[in-house]
């Protein structure tokens, strides 16, 4: 009994964490209303710049040199001693750039956010989250160092004469936890600052009338969450291992279950959540393997899977079937629209995609018109579970990678082949049947994914997923007893055919873009497209909708809500089952390091961005997703300047943008001159075009001027960084305006009140704003 | 006549305090049944209890025969017990007519695969859900969205998507709030005709005059308890009743009036 104890005691420090971690959450939740996915992300910044600062002495800022010019570059980092700095300056620093983190986030995302609904809040930090996570990828380098270590080295021999030896670090995290957990409760119960936060998380009005400002409260509580994480960053040192922005922040996952053990609100159950995470995680992975009837391959599993547990239980446990009487009635998602002339439309689009993948056949935008449409397949799914039902799913490229793998190892027949050394066992069936094995699969484990939704609402739902997209790729994707992939080697998935017709990727020059292929996915993804269109316009999607509108008033229809959930998650998983078997046959091969339970949270940005209640927003969302269309031309005119991460980082902040001006995404707005060119094409009438370029109005005509431009010249440098400016404002062109707009008409409204109220002036006439201001003031 | 809804000795408890105490209440098919009671009296909880949305803490619920009290919200309006919301609860992202066609819609647990390929396919629904939109005079609002409707008008849908079902008996929470007192008079002589289609009418309202001057038989509400039933001229002159609720004059005076509207609409029509 004393060895599986003394094991555990060795997750005290991991435990400490995930606290310090959950501390954030719960006090950022209670001050905006806010389950800040990116807590993680932001200790994980500040773990770096600590980081940096000790080892280099360089303050590196919280954004990237944007202008894809050598000439003309943005600071991104501050120099202040390039010997290193000591820890105590270097300590103040880092604390004082998490504060600024949490001004920043709470100004530039979450204020604005305080209307949206709750999937627009999810998007706003999953926003957040993308951003630093691209921004340390691309200003920290991916050298992944080894941390410097705050915490007193060393061993206690012997703890507590348990017979083993723990870490100092460990302890005096786990210590430091409870102790500022227990700081901050003591805050929070006895000064009026914490009686205000309070109260205002129980009544927002009430608070206003008594004279508190809810907007400073939350502002406070930004900072002191951010500060939280960033006390996590600095000090888990060495516990959690090497720095990996990537692995760093997907730490949010255990941190989130312990805040939901302490209902988003308790501090102190909040700590104790997460030390007890932490310690039951290292029972799981260090003592139950060193039992003789514990299998070794399941090792990784038992450990990351048990915040899924946690989490799943206690939510099921606390949920309801139907969300009680007076619940209060969430802002809703953007209208689903209803689609017309279907047929048209995939005859028209398809033909397009078709002629496009034959321009691009053999050459280097062969790949990015695959990868656009079979991303445009998962976004699929995403509308019919997210935009028709609203459930919030952030692991639908997991329930994808579940069909591939299982495919890949259904066509596998152990036989060497030309990616992997080491071959997979198999019983190497047909292609036909291996794909639908795969993809029944997907649904199976969808639906199972799924369940959990029938208590567990909002973005509690999306916590349960996104720690089921983790557990996955541990239980599943890197475990070689199921996968049997030897040491992460991939596996082969031999080329589809199609009577005696090689539909494979590899085309002429040996590129992976053969026409064939791209025609086998432009028919899937046009029949997928078309499925989900008559979802929509049967009764299956308006009982759909009616679930996503109101689930109690759908049960008073007849609607088993029940039922209808599963249904939708089965048909999105099959959907995205289905672009996981397109993706392993688009790389032709499959291993786990391509399938990160990170890339569902990109996915879900993306289609948010593109416009998630629509066929044409998936669409939209193919283009622009990273390695799409988008970043293919951008990186034909920059040289291959625009990497992954900056896809990232730009999907981030326009992710983050979109949230807060643009709710609907970009779908609706090309909708109305989409339309009228579809009339145009279908009466062939002249004048429908001025009809057109009027309802698209000053956002396309902005967004013209690059496509005159790249007709006029094709590579000068200063033009190309011109032209990437360009679109962006075009796309951000109505939010700014409107914003400044609003600006300068508070601006003056407050000069003219003014005014007015100054003695000795007669009948105002109209004055320049400038003049107004001045008077006022 | 026969009974076609009956709850036994039902009582709903929220933490101690019994919102509903030992109610017996019998609804006979083919008459408009009305309950009343001031605000707080249990009416709203009594319906959730009916439908299903609020588990009793003790009794049982009937309907057409069979013992309901286990049964899902859904199973119940399956069975042709269907209600409205006091806050209409509208699917506001749907068209009128496709709020009436789920409630109308019986899907099989396969119709989801026909639905893939042909989904536009004349349903057998769709009579009813006509019939539901025609009587409720909502045939010229048919496709537009229950969100950019005024008040009025989504009141009379969200009654119309109650009967687009074809229940056996629809429970209506309090369909004339907010309306005036012509309308809710217009909504009162709609309620008779629902007895051609064979629906049982069971009311909820605070309006006395349409209560009193539609209903056949009526149930009075205090405090979770029933204090008085019978025909309305029975509650009208019932000293529990009007001590209890009415106040001695009030009432009659908005019966009287309820009545010379009702008077004044038919002379209309």
């Amino acid at each position: 009994m004393k060895d599986p104890i003394a094991i555990m005691l060795g997750g005290l420090g991991q435990g400490g964490f995930f606290a310090l971690i959950a501390i954030g959450i719960v006090i950022a939740f209670r001050g905006s209303g806010v389950i800040n996915f990116a807590q993680g992300a932001i200790a994980m910044f500040i773990a770096f710049e600590f980081d940096s600062m000790r080892k280099k002495g360089v303050l590196q800022l919280p954004w990237i040199d944007f202008l894809p010019t050598d000439a003309l570059n943005v600071p991104v980092r501050i120099t202040i001693d390039s010997g290193g700095l000591g820890v105590f300056p270097s300590f103040v620093i880092a604390l004082a750039m998490s504060a600024f983190l949490g001004v920043v986030a709470h100004y530039l995302v979450f204020r604005p956010l305080r209307n949206a609904a709750p999937l627009g809040k999810v998007i706003g930090s999953l926003g957040l989250m993308l951003y630093l996570q691209g921004v340390a990828l691309k200003n920290f380098g991916t050298e992944n160092p080894q941390p410097s270590v705050v915490l007193p080295k060393g061993l206690f021999n012997n703890f507590l004469g348990l017979g083993k030896p723990l870490a100092k670090e460990s302890f005096f995290l786990a210590v430091f936890a409870v102790v500022f957990g227990a700081a901050l409760w003591a805050f929070f119960r006895y000064t009026r600052f914490g009686l205000a936060t309070r109260a205002a998380a129980g009544n927002e009005k009430g608070a206003v009338l008594l004279g508190y400002s809810p907007e400073r409260l939350a502002l406070a509580n930004w900072v002191v969450a951010s500060v939280a994480a960033g006390l996590a960053g600095v000090l888990v040192g060495s516990i959690t291992g090497a720095l990996n922005p990537v692995k760093f922040t997907g730490l949010v996952v255990p941190a989130l279950g312990a805040a939901l053990i302490g209902k988003l609100s308790s501090i102190p159950f909040a700590t104790a959540g997460g030390i007890g995470i932490g310690l039951l995680q290292t029972l799981a992975g260090v003592w139950l393997p060193t039992n003789s009837w514990f299998p070794l391959a399941w090792q990784a599993t038992a450990a990351n899977a048990l915040p899924l547990v946690v989490i799943v239980f206690v939510l099921f446990v606390r949920g309801r079937s139907l969300p009680i009487r007076g619940t209060v009635e969430e802002k809703r998602l953007p209208l689903a629209p209803y689609p017309k002339r279907v047929w048209q439309h995939s005859l028209i689009w398809g033909a397009a995609a078709i002629a496009l993948a034959a321009w691009a056949d053999g050459g280097k935008f062969g790949f990015s018109v695959t990868t656009t449409l079979i991303t445009a397949m998962v976004m699929l799914s995403y509308v019919v579970l997210t935009g028709y039902v609203g459930q919030i799913s952030l692991a639908q490229m997991s329930i994808a990678g579940c069909a591939a793998f299982m495919t890949a190892r259904m066509l596998a027949n152990g036989t060497p082949n030309e990616v992997s050394a080491f071959p997979v066992s198999g019983p190497g069936l047909p292609w036909p049947l291996a794909a639908g094995i795969g993809i029944v699969f997907s649904v199976v484990v969808g639906v199972v994914l799924g369940l959990p939704a029938l208590r567990v609402r909002g973005v509690q739902l999306a916590v349960v997923t996104m720690a089921a997209a983790v557990s996955l790729q541990s239980i599943y994707f890197e475990n070689e007893l199921l996968t049997d992939q030897t040491a992460g080697s991939p596996a082969y998935l031999k080329n589809p055919t199609f009577f005696g017709i090689d539909l494979g990727v590899v085309g002429k020059n040996g590129l992976n873009s053969s026409l064939k292929f791209a025609i086998f996915t432009v028919v899937v993804l046009v029949g997928l497209a078309v499925l989900v269109a008559n979802i929509r316009r049967s009764g299956t999607g308006r009982r759909f909708l009616a679930v996503r509108a109101n689930e109690r008033a759908a049960a008073a229809a007849g609607v088993n809500v029940m039922r209808t959930k599963l249904l939708a998650f089965a048909i999105a998983s099959a959907i995205a089952g289905i672009s996981g078997v397109m993706f392993g046959y688009q790389a032709r091969q499959i291993s786990s390091a391509n399938w990160v339970f990170f890339l569902s949270l990109s996915v879900l940005a993306f289609a948010y961005l593109g416009g998630i209640t629509s066929i044409n927003g998936a669409m939209i969302g193919g283009i622009i997703f990273a390695n799409g269309l988008i970043t293919a031309w951008a990186n034909h005119h920059f040289h291959n300047a625009i990497s992954v991460d900056l896809t990232s980082i730009i999907g981030g902040a326009a992710l983050v943008f979109t949230a807060i001006h643009n709710p609907g995404g970009i779908a609706p707005r090309l909708q109305p001159g989409f339309q009228y060119l579809g009339n145009w094409l279908l009466r062939a009438r002249g004048k429908e075009w001025l009809k057109a370029i009027r309802a698209v109005g000053p956002g396309a005509a902005v967004a013209a001027i690059p496509v005159a431009l790249l007709l006029w010249n094709k590579a000068e440098e200063w033009r190309n960084w011109f032209l990437l400016l360009v679109p962006l404002s075009g796309i951000f062109f109505r939010g700014i305006s409107k914003d400044l707009f609003g600006f300068l008409k508070r601006v003056i409204t407050k000069g003219e009140a003014g005014a007015h109220a100054a003695p000795g002036h007669g009948a105002p006439a109209p004055v320049p704003a400038a003049t107004v201001t001045e008077q006022g003031a | 006549m026969t009974a076609i809804l009956e709850a036994k000795g039902l009582t709903v408890s929220y933490g101690g305090l019994n919102a509903n105490d030992d109610v017996d209440l019998v609804v006979q098919s083919g008459m408009v049944c009305g309950l009343i009671g001031p605000n707080g009296a249990g009416k709203t909880t009594f319906i959730d209890a009916i439908t299903g949305f609020t588990p009793p803490t003790r009794g049982t619920v009937h309907f057409n025969g069979h013992d309901i009290t286990s049964l899902s919200p859904a199973q119940r309006a399956d069975a042709g017990l269907t209600r409205t919301f006091q806050s209409l609860e509208l699917f506001d992202d749907l068209t009128v007519w496709d709020n009436l066609l789920v409630h109308a819609e019986r899907p099989s647990f396969t119709s989801f695969l026909t639905d893939l390929v042909r989904p536009n396919r004349r349903l057998a629904a769709s009579e009813q859900a006509e019939w539901a939109l025609n009587i409720m005079g909502l045939g010229d609002l048919r496709d537009r969205l229950t969100l950019d409707l005024s008040h009025g008008q989504r009141k009379l849908v969200s009654v119309a998507r109650a009967l687009a079902s074809r229940p056996k008996v629809v429970l209506l929470d309090e369909p004339a709030a907010g309306l005036d007192t012509a309308e809710s008079q217009t909504l009162g002589s709609h309620l008779r005709d629902f007895l051609t289609q064979d629906i049982t009418v069971f009311l909820i309202d605070h309006d006395m005059g349409l209560v009193l001057n539609v209903c056949d038989y009526i149930y009075v509400l205090d405090f979770g308890r029933i204090i008085a039933q019978g025909t309305p001229d029975q509650i009208r002159t019932d000293p529990a009743v009007i001590g209890a609720y009415l106040g001695a004059e009030a009432g009659e005076l908005q019966a009287q009036e309820g009545a010379a509207a009702a008077a004044a609409a038919g002379r209309n029509h």
